[in-house]
């Protein structure tokens, strides 16, 4: 099903809120600090207003979100962030490895059943990718990637 | 006479050649990882330049630097990622074109420009370094923040449906570039209590989520890798010599690319990344079919690869001449030159002539072995790209991703904020806000904050302080630039009305 929305009107309304949110957060500093960030700030509303205009007077109507698996999306964002916020606690590598394998998990299910021989190989696959790229941030270019609380 | 023999002398040694196809290399599969700096790749490569005579160690760094520079292109074709900011405008054509499995064309045209950018570059160093080194230390604090507002007007042009949209992009990049500590100032802004924001918005962090996130979720939407197989024809088209005539056959737009490289490189703090969206920018001014920008316009990739490659020989004027490192690849760089005694300056050229000159001329080295080193690399990179399942190669574009934006700062925080730019980028990217203007926000804001604060500040004593933004003849000549840039398409579309009437008027004369 294809939806077709106003896009000036709901941009022009998310640009106010973006203002707001940062007009709200400017902190208590001095002119030389806030002059430019204030100017910005009015430029930033005067553009969502003209689009909010737009929108009620010559409205552009886009279809949003018509194009491919929406679930798709959704999961992938989930297993990004959860794999994110899992390094601090588990470690870049253990997260990784549970996050890419997951992730490859997830997407080949929507063109094949995800048998475990598939799910070994695939985890035989991300193993030595994460193995590989790990190695060569943390041995060769010594970047200190988080360790998390197993490796403490 | 002397001086070019010894340079050629000291150059045609097998030693410094491996050191340029190594350096190239190396440079090329680190600029084509997204969130790798070309300044990252040159300072894990610096220790290894310790023990090399000084000319070595700057011929390798010279050769890393341009090559990453170039690499940058790999992934704004394949992955629709710049490697580097100074890619930006090659994603916006190449990405196209690889879709429509015209990769291999496209990865030969970027190919051919860089190499005739990088070599530009050297002649510009070699022959215009004085008056060139003349004009850059022109640029005040109220031509910086001129020049950026030169930059919004690319804005119309990177916006492909509304041009207010365009600028709500824009404004809403300037504001996340504000977010932290105030370059003049000096107080925290915008960082809603959390410490982590004081840091601000790291302009690579920005680009990799607004880029690739949105990508990665396209991909897992449409179930398949975005990439088409690549075509008999563009195979044909990808060649050295069907690249380098395809090339030539715009000399215009390469020579216009080549200048835009040069004077934004010489100008401390612009460097590629903004170099290749002017010369983007103007190429699509200027050519005759606009319409087929945005959907894998050959002359995009030609202006965008020639100006940012340009830039790496460019930026080289204020340093050897004044010592003001124009990009932070550049800072790396002086460090070596002080660190063997060597002082950017007049000596360089006289006393270290020989040393100086052999280093300019190996960037031009570098530049020639970018093309058997990019040909092949690329359609290496193509084939991986291609060749693995979607289900493999959007995690693993997600791990290099993460992997790259931690290793800017080590900072998860960084992490969590790329991804969380990418999710809104790809929402608003759904309401037609697209990311290439909030990215040239991010870039300009901070050029534009401190010139515009900086200019006020040296103006307190007087009535106006404003007025010092107008004050210098330079400032008026951009300004001027600025207005016409803003008012040429509404003066071509002007143009374009008032002899339609004429045209028809003329198709109805009756034959005599």
């Amino acid at each position: 099903m294809t939806r077709r929305a106003n896009t000036d009107l709901l941009s022009g309304i998310l640009g106010l809120a973006i203002a707001g949110v940062f007009w709200w957060g400017r902190g208590d500093v001095g002119r030389l600090s806030i002059m430019f960030p204030h100017a910005l700030l009015f430029l930033l509303a005067a553009f969502s207003v003209a689009l909010v205009v737009k929108g009620l007077v010559r409205p552009e109507l886009r279809s949003i979100f018509a194009e491919g698996d929406r679930a798709k999306i959704i999961g992938c964002c989930a297993i990004l962030f959860v794999w994110v916020l899992a390094i601090s606690y588990i470690g870049f590598f253990l997260s990784s490895v549970a996050g890419f394998w997951v992730m490859a998990c997830y997407l080949a299910s929507s063109h094949r059943k995800v048998t475990p021989l598939l799910a070994a190989k695939l985890f035989c696959v991300v193993l030595a990718e994460v193995t590989f790229f790990y190695l060569i941030f943390a041995k060769l270019l010594y970047v200190p990637l988080p360790t998390g609380a197993f490796f403490n | 006479m002397e001086l070019f023999w010894n340079v050629a002398t000291t150059l045609m040694d097998p030693f410094v050649f491996l050191l340029i196809l190594g350096g190239v290399t190396a440079g090329l599969f680190v600029g084509a990882m997204p969130g790798l700096t070309a300044a990252m790749a040159l300072s894990v490569l610096l220790p290894f330049t310790f023990k090399l005579p000084p000319l070595h160690g700057l011929v390798a760094l010279g050769a890393v630097y341009m090559g990453a520079i170039y690499g940058g292109s790999f992934a704004a074709i394949l992955v629709n990622t710049p490697g580097t900011p100074s890619s930006i405008a090659t994603a916006f054509e190449g990405y196209p074109m690889a879709k429509d499995g015209r990769a291999l064309e496209a990865i030969g045209l970027a190919t051919v420009s860089s190499a005739i950018g990088g070599l530009a570059g050297v002649f510009f160093l070699l022959l215009l370094s004085p008056p060139l080194a003349r004009l850059s230390i022109q640029f005040g604090s109220a031509e910086y923040f001129w020049v950026a507002m030169l930059g919004l007007t690319l804005i119309a042009s990177l916006s492909p449906g509304s041009t207010l949209k365009g600028f709500l992009g824009g404004s809403i990049g300037m504001i996340l570039a504000a977010v932290g500590v105030a370059p003049i100032g000096g107080e925290n802004r915008f960082t809603f209590g959390m410490p982590v924001l004081q840091g601000g918005v790291e302009m690579i962090v920005a680009l990799i989520g607004f880029f690739v996130i949105p990508e990665l979720f396209n991909m897992a939407a449409h179930g398949r890798a975005a990439l088409a197989e690549v075509t008999l024809e563009s195979r044909k088209r990808g060649t050295f010599l069907a690249a380098l005539r395809t090339v030539l056959s715009m000399p215009g737009n390469l020579i216009r690319s080549c200048i835009i490289g040069e004077i934004v490189a010489i100008i401390p703090g612009a460097g590629g990344s903004i170099a290749n969206l002017v010369a983007y920018n103007e190429a699509k001014r200027a050519s005759k079919h606009p319409e087929r920008f945005g959907k894998g316009a050959v002359e995009g990739i030609v202006a965008s690869e020639s100006s940012n490659n340009v830039t790496v020989a460019g930026s080289m004027v204020p340093l050897l001449t004044l010592g003001i490192p124009g990009a932070p690849p550049d800072a790396v760089i002086l460090g070596v030159m002080l660190m063997h005694g060597l002082r950017p300056g007049l000596d360089l050229f006289t006393v270290s002539g020989s040393l100086t000159y052999g280093f300019i001329i190996s960037m031009g080295l570098a530049a020639l072995f970018m093309i058997p080193v990019g040909l092949l690399g690329g359609r290496l990179i193509y084939r991986v790209i291609v060749k693995t399942p979607h289900y493999l190669l959007v995690p693993s574009i997600a791990l290099v991703t993460i992997l790259g934006t931690y290793a800017l700062r080590n900072s998860m925080s960084d992490v969590v904020i790329m991804l969380l730019l990418g999710t809104s980028g790809f929402l608003l990217k759904e309401l037609g806000v697209d990311s290439a203007p909030i990215v040239l926000g991010l870039i300009l804001g901070s050029i534009a904050e401190m010139g515009f604060v900086q200019t006020l500040l040296r103006g307190t004593a007087l009535e106006h302080p404003w007025l010092m933004l107008f004050e210098n003849r330079l400032s008026q000549i951009i300004i001027v630039l600025m207005v016409l840039s803003f008012a040429s398409p509404y003066l071509s579309a002007g143009v374009r009305r008032l002899k339609k009437p004429l045209d028809e008027l003329r198709d109805e004369e009756p034959p005599e």
